[in-house]
């Protein structure tokens, strides 16, 4: 009796149930775009150049961290590679309203924070964006300082209060560059402390985080079923080689798969046949002249610079002739390996709205000398020149040596070269510590239009005093054009922004260049968006074996 | 020889002071910490908060006490850039240095005592003029360049090597070769010069004369007497390695505990560059000591006293 | 002819003569590599062939002159901005030179005084001086170096100060000992009895006999301290750019050792020559002095 049913049973292992099963293994296995995603395997590495300040709490990161963090967090917003415009990521929608003071995000449900933290919800938002925005904070994102408070009227929806209207809001709460600290993290996992959260961060992205040692390496380990992407990679792993010339020597041995490399290292990366990917408009490099501002007490300004103050027609004369002494073609070629996008004016890149048709500044040092004899420095002067070394970016200094140089042999200029590291000189930008000296130093995009840079480094409420000028006529400029929501009227003031700048003559401009990525053999597709010069999306790579 | 030690170890002590001093000092000289620990838009209110929650607000005298009390506990402080205890830092760091310095160590008394060994034996010989070469050039090459030159070759062209930074056992090599190339042409002079000192001893020559086989005549009787100024001798090899830490370690990206001191200076990081030169002294003044210990030790007087080892 | 006129090419020929053989008894090759280190170092300015700071950009980083791609306007090939090597490297001997030597002359000086004063006192003095001394000698002197002039900024003075006040005790260890040995010398008691002061007898009799161990360590710490300077300027707190310092040359053409080694490739060669020449020399002159002292 028991046999029979046995039989009767097996029988039945081979009906429909398995057939079922089996026909939906074999279609999994092979329909191009499996339900299932691919089992990640293999160690993707990375070698970068600094991790920054190596911490991943939203109040102590002033911006760069994204280059050592990006992989494990998300934010609301992402960009579209290709088309640069936003795309919904941790918010499924938005809108803005009271003329873009406040913001209404619409989260999306089921994001599951790592290692059991639970699902993201707006108080997660808001505990966030609290603990950014908190007194003392060293996150520089602007929003933040406008920000009154976020309400969680359901869990799935934050509405987020500034005190006036912010129409680019989107910008900082989004995948670009100087916006990752607004990533999202987890209230429960934030509570822990600030020791324990540094120690174990927690995230919603699609690596998630293993270990860390200081100054050496970082380990993340993919997420599988991640709502947005599984990596294929199994492990990613971040390491720190302050050398260029050693992670080039790594990326050729296959040793990493991703070296970040500074744009002067073009010609090394060929010889040493290594592939190449560049992300555009990452970087504007040129020398700054400091000290054009109201004083402020002492040490911020300097009565008596040549090239001070702004309107003064001799002191204009100045720094065209400075501009007219540097051969930036030369700089182009030889620097950046063609890899410099000339402009006018600072951060307008030819061929964008907003940017009015414009020739460089020539170069005659002839003119030069008879400017800087009408100026009454026929001769020229003494002045410093700080070279801020920016890590994984040496191309800075080297343009500033560069230029130096061809001003001491145009101009007759005695130049002393002062090395500074990054980490000094940023606690230095707001506090305008600087005067008197010019300033060789690329920083980075921040945002799509120029003013979102030139509100943070122009504007006399400036986060970061890069330009080395104040005037109101810049502050009525950008006043205007961070309250206009049009984007082609917008465009329109640019232009004439544009156009203000390039008759002030307020730097010695050489342009905008790439963010150069090494990378092996290993990596197939790799989407980048234009602007974020750190190793990002790093989730979408292909593996070729 | 008790009371020597002990006056030693106190002068260890001084120095230590000294040292500790006068670091404090040189951070306290080149600005307010507080300025650098915070953002640059932080209110008055704010910075002089932080300044009294780091006692910083304490005449200097009691500063120093403070300091050196926390020093004595254990505790040097946070970093200012990863909050992190700085000992915790240090404890990561400080094994990398001292293993990348014992290897090379290695290397040196591998390479340096076989053939010092083979060149006091066959002294005046071809192979003792290259030996004595290799070792003057060992004095002159700047290790720095012999680094870059060493990853050129085999961590750029041939790739053989990793070109920086520490991973698997290959990647102690590179550094072995030019911290030990260095010491290791000092180790095969010393070697060679006890060698011979020791070959012409009245117990060799008798041992000779007994008709014990050269071979054994030579390794077990002379290099056992040679090998204590050897021993001696690398230990202040050890000394001189981590004199040149900092350098080394930047060569070939190695993340040990002269590296985090450069690192700290740049960032101005002032806990750790504290914390980072006391450890790295204390360690310094510590070898330096064993080595004076070790050679008023083994005095040339007690070694010729016990004939035949 | 008078007799003093006919004597005086003799009194010449026997001055060259003992000019000569005293030529006769240097070490051959390291005198004539110190000799052309010094050559260049007085003579830069007539013998470099470009200007070492002002290159030209679009010259940048050719190969010496026997490489495919170089030519003999530049021997050695240009760096990263285009400056001519050979020119840099001939600059640089002034830049060693001037370095190590006002060091060493500052350490010197006061491991001198020092030493004397430890000797000749003898006592309290001698055993507080020398306690300083050993302190001093048991710091690791490099990361101090790096330290203080990361703080007080690259600068030659910065420099030569720092590494001169670290180097004094081993002069003044030596000088001390020198002195002890000297002082038990009857003439010495002599002078005392005579009624000399200390001061007489210290800077009569006793220096001019420590000159000659003077020289030898002053000689070796000389290449010590061209090895010291192009380390901190390699790590970048040394001699500030665009100086052509050997040690800051290093450490610009560590980046381009892919594309450019010789960049970094000839000043370390020049380096390593004149510390090789340095310590050759030292060596002999120890030699050479050492048995004299003996005798005294």
């Amino acid at each position: 009796m028991m046999v029979d049913a046995h039989r009767h049973r097996r029988h039945l292992f081979l009906g429909p149930p398995w057939v079922l099963m089996l026909g939906a293994v074999l279609a999994a296995a092979w329909h191009p775009s499996a339900a299932l995603a691919k089992e990640p395997r293999g160690i993707l590495t990375i070698a970068l150049a600094t991790f920054a300040n190596e911490t991943f709490l939203p109040d102590s990161t002033p911006g760069a961290e994204m280059v050592f963090s990006n992989y494990m967090f998300e934010h609301l917003v992402r960009r579209d590679p290709s088309t640069g415009e936003n795309l919904p990521m941790l918010a499924e929608s938005w809108k803005s309203q009271d003329g873009a003071a406040t913001w209404v995000f619409n989260l999306r449900r089921g994001v599951k924070f790592h290692a059991g933290f639970g699902e993201m919800t707006c108080e997660d938002v808001k505990h966030t964006f609290a603990k950014a925005a908190r007194p003392g904070t060293a996150n520089t994102t602007t929003f933040l300082k406008k920000l009154k408070e976020v309400q969680c009227p359901d869990p799935y929806t934050a509405v987020v209060k500034l005190g006036s209207p912010h129409p680019m809001m989107l910008n900082e709460v989004n995948s670009g560059v100087f916006a990752q600290t607004t990533y999202v993290q987890s209230k429960k996992a934030l509570e822990r402390g600030d020791d324990a959260a540094n120690r174990h961060p927690i995230g919603t992205g699609p690596w998630e985080f293993v270990s860390h040692t200081f100054g050496d390496r970082v380990e993340y380990k993919a997420v599988r079923n991640h709502w947005r992407q599984t990596p294929e990679f199994e492990r990613l792993v971040l390491l720190k080689v302050p050398e260029a010339a050693t992670r080039i020597a790594m990326v050729a041995a296959g040793r990493v798969d991703i070296a970040e490399v500074g744009v002067d290292f073009v010609k090394e990366l060929k010889a040493a046949r290594v592939e190449t990917r560049a992300i555009a408009e990452f970087a504007s490099v040129g020398i700054t002249l400091g000290g054009m501002w109201p004083d402020r007490g002492a040490g911020t300004s300097k009565a008596g610079l040549p090239w001070a103050p702004l309107e003064d027609e001799r002191a204009r004369k100045v720094r065209l002739a400075f501009n007219m002494a540097t051969d930036v073609q030369a700089i182009k070629s030889e620097i950046f390996g063609g890899f410099l996008d000339v402009t006018a004016a600072t951060m307008f890149f030819p061929g964008k709205p907003w940017t009015p048709e414009l020739k460089p500044y020539s170069f005659d040092p002839a003119k030069a000398r008879q400017l800087m004899k009408e100026a009454g420095y026929p001769n020229c002067f003494e002045f410093t020149m700080l070279m801020v070394t920016w890590p994984g970016r040496g191309y800075g200094p080297r343009a500033g040596e560069a230029v130096a140089s061809m001003l001491e042999k145009n101009l007759g200029c005695k130049i002393t070269r002062e090395p500074m590291d990054r980490a000094i000189f940023s606690r230095h930008f707001g506090a305008r510590t600087y005067p008197g000296k010019a300033l060789a130093y690329a920083f980075p995009q921040v945002g799509t239009e120029p003013w979102e840079i030139w509100i943070r480094i122009g504007h006399s409420k400036g986060a970061a005093q890069i330009s080395g000028f104040e005037h109101p006529m810049m502050d009525e400029f950008l006043d205007r054009i961070s309250q206009e929501p049009d984007v082609s009227a917008r465009a329109k003031l640019q232009k004439q922004m544009a156009e203000w700048l390039y008759k002030q003559v307020p730097r010695i401009e050489l342009g905008g260049t790439v963010a150069l990525f090494g990378v092996s053999k290993r990596v197939g597709k790799w989407p980048l968006v234009p602007g974020q010069g750190v190793p990002h999306y790093t989730e979408y790579i292909t593996r070729v074996d | 020889m008790q009371r020597y030690i002990l006056g030693r170890v106190a002068q260890l002590v001084v120095s230590l002071l000294v040292v500790v001093t006068f670091v404090f000092l040189l951070s306290r000289l080149s600005g307010d910490p507080v300025l650098l620990m915070l953002d640059v838009r932080a209110t008055e209110e704010e910075k002089q908060a932080l300044r009294v929650h780091l006692g910083l607000d304490k005449p200097l005298p009691v500063q120093y006490a403070v300091y050196l009390a926390g020093m004595a506990t254990g505790d040097f402080g946070r970093s200012v850039l990863s909050r992190r205890p700085v000992l915790e830092h240090i404890g990561e760091r400080l094994p990398n240095t001292l293993m990348l310095g014992g290897v090379g160590i290695l290397f040196s008394i591998a390479i340096g005592v076989p053939i010092g060994v083979y060149s006091a034996v066959k002294r005046g010989t071809a192979l003792d003029h290259v030996a004595r070469v290799f070792a003057v050039m060992g004095q002159a090459v700047p290790t720095f360049w012999l680094g870059i030159m060493l990853i050129l070759v085999f961590g750029v062209w041939l790739g053989w090597l990793p070109p920086g930074g520490k991973s698997g056992p290959e990647s102690f090599i590179l550094p072995a070769i030019t911290l030990g190339y260095f010491t290791g042409a000092a180790i095969m002079r010393l070697t060679r010069s006890s060698m011979l000192e020791v070959l012409g001893a009245e117990y060799v020559k008798f041992a000779r004369i007994k008709g014990l086989h050269e071979q054994v005549v030579v390794w077990k009787h002379a290099l056992k007497n040679a090998t204590i100024p050897v021993l001696t001798f690398s230990v202040m090899l050890f000394v001189i390695f981590l004199g040149g830490a900092v350098v080394t370690e930047t060569v070939f990206a190695w993340p040990g505990l002269g590296r985090l001191i450069l690192e700290g200076i740049n960032t101005r990081d002032y806990p750790i560059v504290q914390g980072g030169v006391m450890v790295f002294s204390a360690i310094y003044l510590l070898a330096n000591l064993m080595v004076d210990i070790l050679y008023s030790y083994f005095n040339p007087k007690i070694r010729y006293a016990r004939p035949g080892g | 002819m008078s007799t003093v006129e006919a004597q005086r090419p003799v009194l010449v020929g026997h001055g060259l003569r003992k000019a000569w053989s005293l030529v006769r008894q240097l070490p051959p090759t390291s005198s004539i590599l110190l000799s052309l280190v010094i050559i260049g170092a007085v003579f830069a300015e007539q013998l470099a062939p470009h200007h070492p700071t002002e290159g030209e950009l679009r010259m940048r980083t050719r190969p010496a002159a026997w490489v495919e791609g170089g030519s003999t306007t530049h021997l050695l090939g240009t760096d990263d901005q285009g400056r001519d090597i050979l020119s840099r490297i001939i600059y640089g001997t002034r830049i060693s030179l001037a370095v190590s030597l006002t060091a060493v002359l500052l350490a010197g000086t006061i491991g001198t005084a020092i030493g004397l004063i430890a000797g000749y006192k003898g006592g309290f003095v001698d055993a507080l001086l020398m306690r300083l001394a050993d302190i001093g000698l048991s710091m690791p002197l490099i990361l101090i170096a790096v330290v203080v002039t990361a703080v007080t900024g690259a600068s030659f003075r910065n420099v030569i100060l720092v590494i001169g006040s670290l180097l004094w005790p081993r002069f003044a260890r030596q000088i001390r000992g020198e002195t002890l040995s000297i002082k038990e010398n009857d003439y010495i008691a002599l002078a005392r009895v005579a009624g000399r002061s200390g001061t007489y007898i210290v800077w009569r009799h006793i220096f001019p006999n420590v000159v000659p161990s003077l020289l030898v360590v002053s000689t070796l710490q000389v290449a010590y301290v061209i090895l010291v300077e192009g380390s901190l300027s390699f790590l970048g707190v040394g001699v500030p750019p665009p100086h052509p310092a050997w040690g800051l040359m290093i450490a610009e053409g560590r980046q381009l050792v892919w594309t450019a080694p010789w960049v970094a490739g000839f000043p370390g060669i020049a380096m390593g020559l004149t510390l090789l020449a340095m310590n050759m020399f030292g060596d002999w002159l120890r030699d050479k002095l050492d048995p004299k002292l003996r005798q005294v």
